[in-house]
C-alpha cells in the first residue's frame, strides 16, 4: 500500500512571488515507472503492458497555457522544467494524465506584484 | 547529416565487405545489386533493426517538415556529448522567438533517430509561456541524433539535430 502511494507522488515547484511580466520557471516531477510496453517480465517472459504518463497539462488560473504529449521515449520519473509569464496572482496547476485516464494534480499559489514604483 | 562515427563504421565495414568480396567475389557482387547498401553493411540483426528505426524516424521528420525551408538558428538544443545511461538523458531546448502574435512555436517535437518509437515528446506552447524553453529527460536506444523540430504558428519551421553517444542503451 505504501508502495502504491509512493508511485503517485507528484511534486511542483513555483516561485511564491514574482513581478508582473516576469518570466518564471516551473519545475515538476512525477514518480512513475513509465512502462514502455517493450519490457518483459524476467520470470515469465511476458510483455509488461504499456503504462505511461501520456499527457501533462499546465493550467494558469484555469486556462491551459502549456501541455506536453509524452511517448515511450520519456524517462522514468519524468522531470520537466518550463517557463511561464507571470501576469496575475492565482493558481498554477499541473495535471498528469496516465494511459488509463487517471488524472493526478499538483497546484501552487503565486502572488504577482505590480511594477515597482520608485 | 550523418554522425561521423557511423561514417567510420561504414568505412570499416565496407573495407571488411570488400575483403570478403575478394574472397568469394561473384556471390557478394550479385547480392549488392538487389540489396540496399545499408542492409548489406549491417552485420548483426541489432544493426539491421537500427537501420529500420532510422528510416522510420527520417520518414517521420520528413512528414513534419513537409518540404518547407528551414529557419536558421530557430531552435537551440543542449544535449550531453556522452550519455552514460540511455534511460535518462538530460535534454533541453530553447526556441529563439518573440512569443508575440504569430511568432511562437505551436509544437516542438523531439525525435530520437534510432529509437523503436522515434517520437519522444511533443510540447505545445502558447504566447502565455513567455519563453519556449523546456528541460526534460529522455530515453535513447543507441548512439544517434536527437532531432528537434519547431512548428511555428505562422507556418515556418526550424530543425536542429544533435548527436549523443549512448554508453548503455535505454532499453526502450
Amino acid at each position: 500500500m505504501a508502495r502504491e502511494q509512493k508511485q503517485h507522488r507528484r511534486r511542483l515547484k513555483v516561485p511564491a512571488t514574482a513581478q508582473k511580466d516576469e518570466i518564471i520557471v516551473i519545475k515538476c516531477l512525477a514518480e512513475h515507472v513509465m512502462q514502455t510496453g517493450r519490457r518483459r517480465n524476467p520470470e515469465t517472459g511476458e510483455l509488461i503492458p504499456r503504462f505511461l504518463i501520456e499527457r501533462l497539462e499546465c493550467q494558469y488560473n484555469g486556462k491551459v497555457v502549456f501541455y506536453a504529449d509524452w511517448f515511450n521515449g520519456v524517462s522514468a520519473n519524468p522531470y520537466l522544467r518550463f517557463k511561464l509569464r507571470a501576469v496575475e496572482s492565482g493558481t498554477i496547476e499541473i495535471i498528469w494524465i496516465e494511459t488509463d485516464g487517471t488524472r493526478t494534480t499538483a497546484s501552487a499559489e503565486i502572488e504577482v506584484m505590480g511594477p515597482r514604483v520608485n | 547529416m550523418h554522425p561521423t562515427h557511423i561514417h567510420r563504421r561504414k568505412v570499416m565495414l565496407s573495407a571488411g565487405a570488400s575483403a570478403l568480396a575478394l574472397e568469394c567475389g561473384p556471390v557478394l557482387a550479385q547480392t549488392s545489386e538487389s540489396v540496399p547498401p545499408d542492409e548489406l553493411l549491417a552485420t548483426t540483426p541489432q544493426d539491421a533493426a537500427l537501420i529500420v528505426n532510422r528510416r522510420k524516424a527520417e520518414q517521420i521528420v520528413a512528414n513534419m517538415l513537409k518540404g518547407r525551408a528551414l529557419r536558421d538558428g530557430l531552435i537551440e538544443a543542449t544535449v550531453p556529448d556522452i550519455a552514460e545511461d540511455g534511460s535518462a538523458v538530460p535534454v533541453s531546448f530553447l526556441v529563439n522567438c518573440s512569443m508575440k502574435n504569430d511568432d511562437y512555436p505551436e509544437t516542438v517535437h523531439v525525435i530520437g533517430m534510432v529509437n523503436p518509437t522515434p517520437e519522444v515528446a511533443r510540447y505545445h506552447f502558447t504566447p502565455a509561456c513567455g519563453e519556449a524553453a523546456v528541460v526534460f529527460r529522455c530515453r535513447m536506444h543507441a548512439s544517434s541524433n536527437l532531432s528537434f523540430v519547431a512548428n511555428m504558428a505562422d507556418g515556418t519551421v526550424g530543425m536542429t539535430q544533435r548527436f549523443v553517444s549512448v554508453t548503455a542503451s535505454g532499453c526502450i
